[in-house]
């Protein structure tokens, strides 16, 4: 399970990926969010709205309240075009420490060997 | 829905404190959302009461979730837990332009570890004016038990400008300590201030504790306007 320290900064990135398959609600964004993460990461409910709120200032979401399948009247959040780019950003910043953490924390020793003149 | 379920956002909101006019639509968002975990909850077979308070348990305490949904700068932001950020910011953290806390970072600034412009607390680091049991201010006038600052004024100094019972400086006075150059050798713009400061440190500390009242007495007015909201939407929150 990872620490809420670690993910510090990095839920807006999730929560945009996760809607970059379409538009969601609150309820269903925490639902795939915790069948995506497999166990890994479990996400105090309450705590995604002021995120999803935050994003919405910021102009990554778009938010509109339509009627959901229960009849109740629900709000649906999408990407907009600032949110694909800074979703874009943000993976492609990930992919760069992804590499970095594995060549200097998890797996220096093969790097070593990889890089040394035969 | 359940009495349960309005009592929770009821409280939620108390804590969101938000204004009438976007209040509903965030109550309305997080409604949808518990009765939808009810309603999953008890297509898995848990019955009605227990489906309850599952889902305001999962969705977490009133007051966390609550103070999540707060403004993002409001004029004041009390806070008993977490990061209190507002013009007039009190909690155990506190980001405000007058911010009070354990840690307090804020143009005027006060608490147990207090940073910025002018700051007042037991660790004092202000960058023109620090005050405090060790204070700090690397531009400007620190002023305190042990302090280090362009102009240091206080029991044990380090400064540019040292003046205190031990003083160490580039040009210090003291009961004790040490100067790297007479005093009359001291430029023109320190002396000035020097001598403005040295004949009135008793009136520097007045001074210091006027200003640590008057933020003392805005921060206890924010917290006391802050429990009496909450006593007033629901007295049964003000005993928590």
């Amino acid at each position: 399970m990872l620490k809420k320290q670690t993910l510090d900064g990095n839920i807006e990135t999730i929560l945009l990926a996760i809607l970059r398959d379409g538009p969601s609600y609150g309820y269903q964004i925490i639902q795939d969010i915790n069948t995506r993460a497999n166990g890994l990461l479990r996400l105090g409910e309450g705590t995604v709205y002021p995120v999803l709120h935050r994003l919405e200032e910021k102009g990554l979401l778009a938010a509109t309240w339509r009627q959901g399948d229960t009849g109740r009247k629900r709000k649906y959040y999408r990407l907009s075009p600032k949110g694909k780019t800074a979703l874009a950003a943000n993976i492609e910043q990930w992919h760069g420490l992804t590499e970095l953490i594995l060549r200097v924390v998890i797996n220096p020793a093969r790097q070593a060997v990889a890089s040394s003149p035969l | 829905m359940s009495r349960a379920l309005d009592k929770y956002l009821d409280q939620v909101m108390i804590y969101a404190n938000r204004k009438p006019d976007d209040a509903p639509a965030i109550r309305a968002e997080l409604r949808d959302h518990l009765l939808t975990k009810v309603e999953d909850l008890k297509a898995q077979g848990i019955p009605p009461e227990d489906a309850v308070f599952q889902a305001i348990e999962d969705t977490g305490p009133a007051k966390k979730v609550g103070y999540g949904l707060r403004p993002r700068f409001p004029l004041i932001d009390v806070r008993q837990q977490g990061t209190a950020r507002g013009v007039i910011a009190v909690g155990p953290k506190a980001v405000g332009i007058i911010a009070c806390g354990g840690a307090a970072m804020g143009v005027v600034s006060y608490g147990g570890f207090a940073m910025g412009l002018l700051s007042v607390g037991g660790i004092a680091a202000g960058l023109l004016i620090g005050s405090g049991g060790i204070a700090f201010a690397p531009i400007g006038l620190a002023y305190g038990g042990l302090v280090l600052g362009m102009l240091a004024l206080g029991g044990m100094a380090f400064g540019l400008v040292a003046i205190g019972g031990t003083a160490v400086g580039f040009w210090a006075a003291g009961v004790s300590g040490w100067s790297a150059h007479p005093m009359a050798e001291i430029p023109e713009p320190f002396k000035t201030m020097m001598d403005t400061v040295q004949p009135h440190q008793a009136a520097a500390g007045m001074i210091f504790l006027g200003v640590f009242i008057l933020v003392f007495a805005l921060t206890q007015w924010a917290v006391w306007r802050e429990y009496r909201r909450i006593r007033i939407a629901d007295p049964t929150l003000a005993e928590a």
